[in-house]
């Protein structure tokens, strides 16, 4: 028994590390092609290589999980069936995350959750300064209070920090993404980054910071 | 603080400084505290920013999506199957009518020559051609069959677009 469990376990093991090393050598492009003639399992290294982000791209649309995996599993079926569309000369992630923003969007309006979708703009972000108490209060630190404010953004403020500093995209490709010119990203990412500072000094973050 | 600096604490972070605004920061770093204290958040939350987690997507999400995948090809695959079939019936039927119709007009033609089983149905056939000929020729049937040709054209036409238009709003989709 024990040894059918080590063989199990070595197996997995050995597996996971193998597919890990077949991701990380193999492109989206040479992948999206081996799907294209044919080989439809080999879908998978697309969802393996980009499930957790997307993820966590839908999860703060949608501030909900249950939701998220919905939309989560609609974007790659989507994404599967629109994939002779995409033009190799552009990113597959950038293609990927657009369809994952519109498919968010969608089901959030679906479900009536359009106004806090609209929170954009600067003066909208003020009621979430009323709101950062709680959030304050949970944090251990400034770093943990930064990450879980992110959380509280507005969703397109969230989405530009996480494809920035999560995903490493340009400003440009996550103006395509979210379908806004790159001048807007730019200020959609200063904003967040200048209200999360001015958020750390009304609570006295930066006396730790010295 | 100055709201000002907004722009020249997220110029410092994306090295966007001019050599003027560098010399104006590394003057304001010197002189004003609330500045020195500002850029020090500021870039607390720039280098914050690349430690958010990422949430890991359920476990079982890859078999769930391939078995969705799944589904819809054997689906379009069913599918495809269904309309062979439908063509392929109608195709039979039209080739095997042009082909009793070729033998039968050679048979005619060549009346010296005997064919044995076209010979059997011979005389039934020259019994009921003048009936068939003379039901082809009358102006009604001429204005049915006209009609009806119209009706089968222009309902090819209509399943045509239909089918056009669903592909291009799959496209879209």
């Amino acid at each position: 028994m024990v040894t059918n469990f080590l063989n199990n376990f070595c197996v997995t093991f050995l597996l996971k590390i193998s597919l890990k090393i077949i991701m990380k050598k193999i492109s989206d492009i040479e992948i999206i092609e081996s799907v294209l003639k044919g080989n439809e399992s080999d879908y998978t290294l697309i969802i393996e290589r980009y499930k957790d982000r997307a993820f966590s791209l839908l999860r703060n649309i949608l501030k909900n999980e249950m939701d998220a995996e919905e939309a989560l599993q609609d974007s790659f079926v989507k994404a599967f069936r629109s994939l002779s569309t995409f033009k190799k000369e552009s990113k597959f992630s950038t293609w990927f995350y657009s369809i994952v923003y519109n498919t968010g969007l969608t089901i959030a309006r679906n479900k009536k959750r359009q106004l806090q979708m609209q929170m954009n703009s600067i003066d909208e972000v003020h009621s979430l300064k009323d709101e950062d108490n709680k959030i304050y209060s949970t944090s251990e630190n400034a770093k943990d209070y930064v990450i879980k404010m992110v959380d509280q953004l507005p969703t397109r403020n969230a989405l530009v920090i996480i494809l920035f500093y999560i995903d490493s995209l340009s400003l440009k490709e996550i103006g395509e993404i979210l379908d806004i010119s790159i001048v807007n990203t730019k200020v959609l990412l200063h904003r967040s980054r200048n209200l999360l500072r001015e958020l750390l000094i009304k609570h006295n973050y930066q006396e730790e910071l010295l | 603080m100055n709201k000002n600096y907004d722009d020249l604490f997220n110029k410092f972070i994306d090295n966007e400084l001019s050599v003027e605004e560098t010399e104006n920061v590394n003057t304001l770093l010197n002189s004003d505290n609330d500045f020195a204290i500002g850029l020090k958040t500021h870039r607390f939350v720039h280098t914050s920013l690349f430690n958010i987690p990422i949430v890991q997507a359920p476990v079982e999400i890859t078999a769930k999506i391939m078995g969705q995948i799944a589904s819809s090809i054997s689906a379009k695959y069913e599918k495809h199957y269904f309309f062979r079939v439908v063509l392929a019936i109608f195709g039979f039927s039209f080739l095997t009518a042009f082909v009793m119709f070729l033998f039968y007009s050679f048979s005619l033609a060549s009346n010296s020559e005997s064919f044995g089983l076209l010979d059997s149905i011979k005389p039934f056939t020259k019994n009921i051609t003048p009936y068939i000929s003379k039901i082809l020729t009358s102006d009604l049937i001429k204005s049915i069959g006209g009609l009806v040709s119209f009706i089968v054209l222009l309902g090819f036409y209509f399943t045509l677009n239909e089918h056009k238009n669903f592909k291009e709003r799959l496209k879209e989709f």
